[in-house]
């Protein structure tokens, strides 16, 4: 028995919903909130998306996936092109080699993980847009994004839990 | 049969691993590739960005519209709950205001009948084009905004932004209805001014938090805390006597400078379009011919 065109399409927009997700975080961290304290969100929530997926579907955001994602993260946000592009494929690779440590782990350890994966992406911009714009920059507005996404890392990741069971069963 | 797939998969597995390895490598090689371009080429990394920055104002502009509505909200209750506070600051403040009316009008008169003595050569006159913010800084270290309005409202690279508090930063990238705006505070700013009480020259650098410095200030350095720092026209790119902010502290030759724009509160600006037509404006297909002084 062949699938269907609509199987197809149906198989494909469930395969590509986490990518879709990420695209939406990325928007999202781009809008002007206006809220009192709120850091530069950046790439923090995608980073909460990626790490997620790399932890429990490997598969579903691949590397040509988040090099999309980076360099729309770069072109959108103003930066040096191809920082984000770099970083995200780097914590990618650390993610996926370090994976096997968190499959199967309890949630505080994978949320641990997302807090050393985030502090590391967030000490390698830096480092790259420092070195770029021969100049110090200051480290506050960083760390103050990394624990922004640290603290939204259980709601997003609730979510992910359960459109992984809804749509990519 | 079963026995068959399991060999196959045996075989397979490494080289898989082996290609996702290449694919990352490669996109690995074409980030840093990116990196290249930015550093050798700025301006072809500036047209990409423009054109996204086209791409995703409006889209922007439609999500950060509750999110204001929102902001709002919250700003309504808090003036409410220090209203009669803010009242009696506002009356004094209008007191001390009407006196510097006087002052002001006096002064204009003055300036104008001094000027004819002199035949000083007018300045160049400045028009204003209005801006919504529609979108922020795109990451921990970009000091940048988005704002709907670009090459076809008469913006260019370069013109000065400002609020009625004070200068914001500048254009950094055009798109056809779309422009980011280079923070004050960005590492990558740099704005010749001057303190307004002594007269002295600086450079004012941003370096991504909420306070800039000034460089180059002369060594034997009179200004002091609370002294205004203004823009100083040189370079042609900026109009002269555009407010930015007043010195917090000066230690060991270092002047912190705070900024009169509340950052968090930018909803509009203001671009300035300066007849001049920027003296370091050395790209071409960018400028517009300069206007009749």
């Amino acid at each position: 028995m062949t699938s269907t065109f609509w199987q197809r399409l149906d198989l494909f927009a469930r395969s590509a919903s986490p990518f879709v997700f990420t695209l939406l975080l990325l928007i999202v961290g781009l809008v002007p909130l206006r809220l009192p304290y709120l850091p530069p969100l950046g790439i923090n929530l995608v980073l909460v998306s990626v790490y997620y997926w790399a932890i429990h579907r490997p598969g579903v955001l691949p590397a040509p996936a988040l090099f999309v994602v980076g360099l729309l993260a770069d072109l959108l946000g103003g930066g040096f092109l191809g920082v984000n592009v770099l970083v995200l494929l780097v914590a990618y690779a650390t993610m996926v080699s370090a994976r096997r440590w968190f499959v199967g782990a309890s949630f505080a350890i994978v949320w641990w993980g997302y807090a050393v994966v985030a502090t590391l992406a967030m000490l390698a911009t830096w480092l790259i847009t420092v070195l770029l714009a021969g100049r110090a920059a200051d480290l506050t507005p960083g760390i103050s994004g990394v624990l922004f996404g640290v603290g939204a890392y259980p709601l997003l990741a609730t979510f992910f839990a359960h459109a992984q069971r809804a749509l990519l069963r | 049969m079963k026995r068959r797939i399991g060999a196959l998969a045996w075989i397979a597995a490494p080289f898989r691993a082996w290609n996702q390895r290449l694919t990352l490598a490669l996109l690995g090689a074409a980030a840093i590739a990116l990196l290249a371009v930015e550093r050798t080429s700025p301006t072809l990394a500036e047209r990409a960005r423009g054109a996204a920055a086209d791409v995703i104002a409006p889209i922007l502009d439609l999500l950060s519209r509750p999110s204001t509505s929102a902001a709002h909200a919250i700003d309504s209750v808090r003036e409410l709950a220090r209203l009669r506070e803010e009242n009696t600051q506002l009356k004094e403040e209008q007191a001390r205001l009407l006196q510097w009316q006087t002052v002001a009008r006096r002064l204009d008169h003055e300036n104008q009948e001094l000027r004819t003595l002199l035949n000083l050569a007018p300045d160049p006159k400045a028009r204003f084009i209005t801006a919504r913010v529609v979108g922020g800084s795109g990451g921990a270290f970009v000091r940048s905004i988005l704002v709907a309005a670009g090459a076809r409202d008469g913006l260019r690279k370069n013109q000065a932004a400002i609020t009625g508090e004070g200068l914001v930063g500048r254009v950094s990238e055009v798109g056809d209805r779309a422009a980011r705006i280079l923070l004050l505070t960005d590492i990558n700013s740099r704005v010749p001014v001057f303190v307004e009480r002594t007269r002295e020259r600086a450079v004012l650098a941003g370096d991504n938090s909420d306070r800039m410095q000034l460089l180059y200030l002369p060594a034997d350095i009179t200004a002091r805390e609370g002294d205004r720092i203004v823009t100083s026209g040189h370079g042609g790119v900026f109009p002269p006597g555009l407010p930015v902010g007043v010195i917090t502290s000066i230690k060991g030759g270092v002047a912190l400078v705070q900024p009169y724009v509340d950052w968090e509160q930018l909803e509009y600006v203001r671009l300035v379009d300066y007849e001049l037509g920027g003296l370091l404006l050395p790209m071409a297909g960018q400028e517009q011919p300069l206007g009749p002084r």
